[in-house]
């Protein structure tokens, strides 16, 4: 600290404003992170540690992109991330309204794409089944559907919601990143020798 | 050090999705077959239903599906079912039972058809 350049204190300053910053962004996320609970798939039953691994992973990455890349190269990442995060949320939603099911009690069921041969035949409403008609056998979707729909349905909700939280995950990382990358452009001017300005 | 507090921050956010979800909840349901002696069983709805479109009588064993129940017995159940009760001196009976997802554990009693009305008609 005793050799910092003339610009340090200054530095300094910033650093600490962005440290309540981040702070600020991060409790501001829990609830949004809290309230998922209720929106994350229904399947697997430990999609939370999913999440929440996946949560790391695309930390790290966004930090591995991120670092050293200058604010424009940012900028451009995070509109990537912010495409991904609306395209995955969009998607979710669309297939979530079509495949999951709440039941009364709070329970949720993912339906699948095709009825099996004795569903067909049973259900003119086929492939959208509602409770009444699973009720019918134990709420059980594996005596409707076709194993490999529901498989699909199950693997293509999974694959929205990773592209949904992933993409989250990255807008938070590189907007932080960018905050970062915009205090050293603005210290610039005090280090000629450092040409950051140019994208 | 910004690193480190996003690091932070996003390990914080995570563990808000660590809770485990909602697990499923059936309710248990207690058969009393009165008279003692009845034998019954219990067939799902679906499966009553797909005997009456093969037209194999859904209430004979010969339709695929049904499951003996004792009295007593404690049963998880979930949905529409058939039930259907068979006493030594003839009598018998045919009922539904219906156990929503919400709804606690319940008693379902069993008793034969002539027996339950014989009140009401005196």
């Amino acid at each position: 600290m005793s050799d910092d350049p003339p610009g340090a204190e200054k530095d300094n300053y910033f650093s600490e404003i962005l440290k309540v910053l981040a702070f600020g962004a991060t409790v501001a996320t829990i609830p949004l992170f809290a309230s998922m609970e209720n929106l994350q798939p229904p399947w697997p039953t430990a999609v939370a540690y999913v999440s929440a691994a996946l949560i790391v992973v695309g930390a790290l990455i966004a930090r591995e992109f991120g670092a050293g890349a200058s604010s424009a190269a940012l900028r451009r990442l995070l509109l990537l991330a912010s495409t991904l995060t609306v395209v995955g949320l969009f998607a979710y939603l669309y297939l979530y309204a079509t495949l999951v099911l709440t039941l009364e009690g709070g329970d949720r069921l993912i339906l699948g794409y095709a009825c099996n041969n004795e569903a067909q035949q049973m259900y003119e409403r086929c492939p959208h089944l509602t409770a009444v008609e699973l009720s019918e056998d134990e709420y059980d979707p594996e005596r409707f559907y076709t194993l490999e729909s529901l498989t699909a349905a199950k693997l293509s909700l999974v694959a929205a919601w990773i592209t949904f939280m992933a993409g989250l995950v990255a807008v938070v990382g590189w907007a932080i990143a960018g905050v970062k990358a915009k205090k050293a452009a603005a210290a610039a001017p005090t280090n000629p020798a450092e040409p950051v300005k140019e994208g | 050090m910004q690193t480190l507090f996003l690091k932070r921050g996003l390990r914080l956010a995570a563990a808000a999705l660590l809770l485990p979800p909602a697990l499923a909840q059936a309710a248990p349901v207690t058969f009393a077959i009165q008279p003692a002696g009845g034998t019954a069983r219990i067939i799902t709805a679906r499966e009553f239903r797909l005997c009456v479109l093969r037209g194999i009588d859904p209430w004979s064993t010969n339709c695929p599906g049904w499951r003996p129940v004792a009295n007593g017995q404690a049963l998880t159940l979930m949905g529409r079912f058939n039930v259907y009760a068979a006493w030594d001196y003839g009598q018998s009976y045919r009922g539904e039972l219906e156990a929503l997802p919400a709804s606690g554990p319940m008693q379902f009693r069993i008793r034969p058809v002539a027996m339950r009305q014989a009140p009401a008609a005196r």
